[in-house]
């Protein structure tokens, strides 16, 4: 296998961060729902916390992206 | 076609010229100056056209404007509270004129139309700023013998994971940053060498990836950085 079929295996695995990514989110708009649900009045505050916890959430897919990036950038 | 996240070097400063001798000029950097350049026109524009018209009751132009600068300043005092929140919303405000300014000279294509956060140079020197930030306020707050016994709280055992914690702070706020606006950029310029989707379509996808992205990051951003300094002076 050559070098660049490799990086690009490579490239294609370390996207694969976005599965957890997505299971996490999923997990918390969920858990975000049932609270605004149970406590309609908390809405605003429940949001907020929840966009955070999704952006924090979000980078380690944002991460794997990046990597598979600075990767596609060796293919000669 | 071509892309790559490396910004492409459009000329190099003369060797002539003292401590920048040679300096590579890239697209992002001539997005970023041209969008610091037409903050700066806007803001005379603003101070000596709409500023002395401002009356008890607003209208027009000074609804927008206060509308803008209090709204920042509500949310960063709901966060930090009257002292720091004041302090803060200045800074605030400007990383969110900046990157809202770049996402717009991306949208209109001036220029070389590469806004400059896509670039990672732009988004670390942002982050180092925060990361500068949260030091200060909590060294300012707490002494530096107290700000190193925080990071020794509950035990002494964690004093490292801590630290690396709070280096990584700027890393993954400068990665972030670069890497959904990145990300944003190439979906459309994907859609753009397509022939068959280069109509009609992108006008309604970059209200998405363009304009929806650019300010999601630019409120994470603030959010965090906000989020930091809470834990830092707390």
């Amino acid at each position: 296998m050559s070098p660049n079929g490799l990086i690009a295996l490579a490239a294609g695995l370390a996207v694969f961060t976005g599965l957890g990514a997505g299971i996490g989110m999923s997990l918390a708009t969920g858990r975000a729902a049932e609270a605004v649900s149970r406590q309609p009045e908390a809405s605003g505050k429940i949001n907020s916390i929840l966009i955070l916890g999704l952006a924090i959430t979000e980078s380690t897919a944002i991460y794997g992206f990046v990597i598979a990036l600075m990767l596609l950038a060796k293919i000669v | 076609m071509n892309i790559s996240i490396d910004t492409e070097v459009l000329a190099h400063l003369p060797d002539g010229i003292a401590l920048f001798g040679g300096m590579p000029i890239t697209n992002t950097l001539v997005t970023a100056l041209v969008a610091s350049a037409a903050l700066m026109v806007l803001a005379l524009l603003a101070r000596i056209f709409a500023l002395p018209r401002f009356r008890e009751q607003p209208a027009g132009v000074q609804n927008v404007l206060e509308l803008m600068v209090e709204g920042m300043q509500r949310y960063t005092i709901g966060r930090l509270g009257d002292g720091l929140g004041n302090q803060l919303a200045p800074y605030m405000f400007t990383i969110a004129a900046f990157i809202g300014m770049n996402g717009f000279l991306e949208l209109i294509g001036i220029g070389v139309a590469r806004p400059a956060p896509s670039d990672l140079n732009c988004t670390f020197g942002l982050a180092l700023v925060t990361f500068v930030l949260i030091q200060v306020y909590g060294i300012k707050k707490k002494g530096i013998k107290g700000r190193l016994k925080s990071y020794a709280t509950p035990s002494p055992v964690i004093f490292p994971i801590k630290l690396v914690t709070d280096l990584a702070v700027p890393v993954s706020l400068a990665c972030r940053m670069f890497g959904n606006i990145l990300g944003g950029m190439i979906v459309m310029e994907l859609l753009y060498s397509v022939a068959a989707l280069s109509f009609v379509l992108p006008a309604f996808l970059s209200a998405y990836f363009t304009v929806f992205h650019t300010g999601m990051q630019v409120f994470i951003f603030i959010t965090l950085s906000l989020a930091f300094i809470e834990e830092a002076v707390e």
